[in-house]
């Protein structure tokens, strides 16, 4: 691609961005407009919806929480089993076999375990919010099945993560690092050969995109819900706090890499 | 991709799968794969190191052809 079909495509970026940016923002707006006179016609009150939501989190977070467990073992240990299988029929150098019945259902798996992860806590923390008010006594006793399905839950995952990983090492043997040390990070990243760090900085650079995209549009959406039920200030500020934090640390680092680049 | 090389026939030389032509170089066996298939083109560091683990110079192992598409 020529550098000048480069910066018709960024330029056409660009414009679609803040189109779209207007776009969400006229529709934000013209909702915050017509919203409370909806509610009003259809005798809804935020109040009446965020008593339903939490009636209804609190009588089936714990179902709710037990699927998810469940579905996770059966994606997570249904692509282990997959990978095993296919794991004695690899002849060692076919890399499209290895790429499509080893490599990627093994990175599935992992996936689904981290994104578990924080589903697992963000189903605890909807619990204690749909929680109805009562003494800190009362709360924890209420929440204690949700509390042990959570123990249960994180116990279940770093098993499955460790006998995953467990796995990928044996495909790969000069991979070092035990989940359960931690010094698991250190270990794994300092067995990364130029290419897997070059493939995990481009991730990390992508998801630092998306990351902060994301934050933009939580913020944005967070309006409204500030306008009418006023809940979102902590949303806001934390999607706040996470930009702040990431942009502080990616600036810090290219300035760190500028230093060392002049010594 | 302008760079080609024969790093596949100079392993079969030395008569050692990609696993262990990973180990001798420090690599993972991926790494030797996208190198052979031409999807990575590796450091000079790690060019030095397998031309010295075949017993030949870079330039046996990789060629640059410059492609006219590109300006």
């Amino acid at each position: 691609m020529t550098n000048k079909k480069k910066k018709n495509n960024s330029i056409k970026a660009t414009i679609i961005f803040f189109a779209a940016c207007a776009a969400v923002g006229a529709i934000v707006g013209f909702l915050i407009g017509v919203g409370e006179d909806w509610f009003n016609n259809h005798a809804v009150t935020p109040q009446n919806v965020l008593e339903s939501v939490k009636s209804f989190g609190f009588q089936y977070t714990n179902l709710i929480f037990v699927s998810v467990i469940l579905c996770t073992a059966v994606l997570s240990l249904g692509l282990y089993f997959y990978v095993k299988h296919h794991w004695k029929n690899w002849d060692g150098e076919d890399e499209d076999f290895y790429t499509n019945k080893i490599d990627t259902p093994l990175s599935c798996a992992l996936s689904v375990l981290g994104v578990a992860n924080i589903i697992d806590i963000a189903i605890v923390g909807f619990f204690y919010f749909c929680m109805p008010e009562s003494s800190l006594d009362e709360r924890l006793k209420a929440g204690i099945v949700t509390d042990l399905l959570y123990g249960f839950a994180i116990l279940f995952h770093s098993t499955a993560q460790y006998v995953i990983i467990r796995l990928y090492k044996k495909n790969n043997p000069e991979k070092r690092g035990n989940v359960f040390s931690i010094t698991f990070e250190k270990d794994w990243h300092g067995s990364l050969d130029e290419l897997e760090k070059i493939q995990l900085y481009q991730a990390s650079y992508r998801a630092y995109k998306i990351t902060q995209y994301a934050c933009l549009i939580i913020m944005t959406l967070s309006l409204p819900l500030l306008i009418f039920w006023s809940e979102g200030l902590v949303c806001m500020l934390t999607a706040a706090l996470i930009m702040l934090i990431m942009t502080l640390a990616f600036s810090a680092q290219a300035l760190r890499q500028s230093n060392k680049n002049k010594k | 991709m302008p760079l080609y090389n024969n790093l596949k026939e100079y392993r079969a030389k030395l008569g050692v799968n990609q696993q262990q032509m990973g180990a001798l170089v420090n690599v993972s066996r991926q790494t030797i794969s996208q190198i052979e298939r031409g999807d990575y083109s590796p450091s000079v560091t790690l060019a030095l190191k397998l031309a010295k683990v075949c017993g030949v110079t870079v330039e046996d192992i990789f060629s640059y052809e410059e492609n006219e598409n590109d300006e």
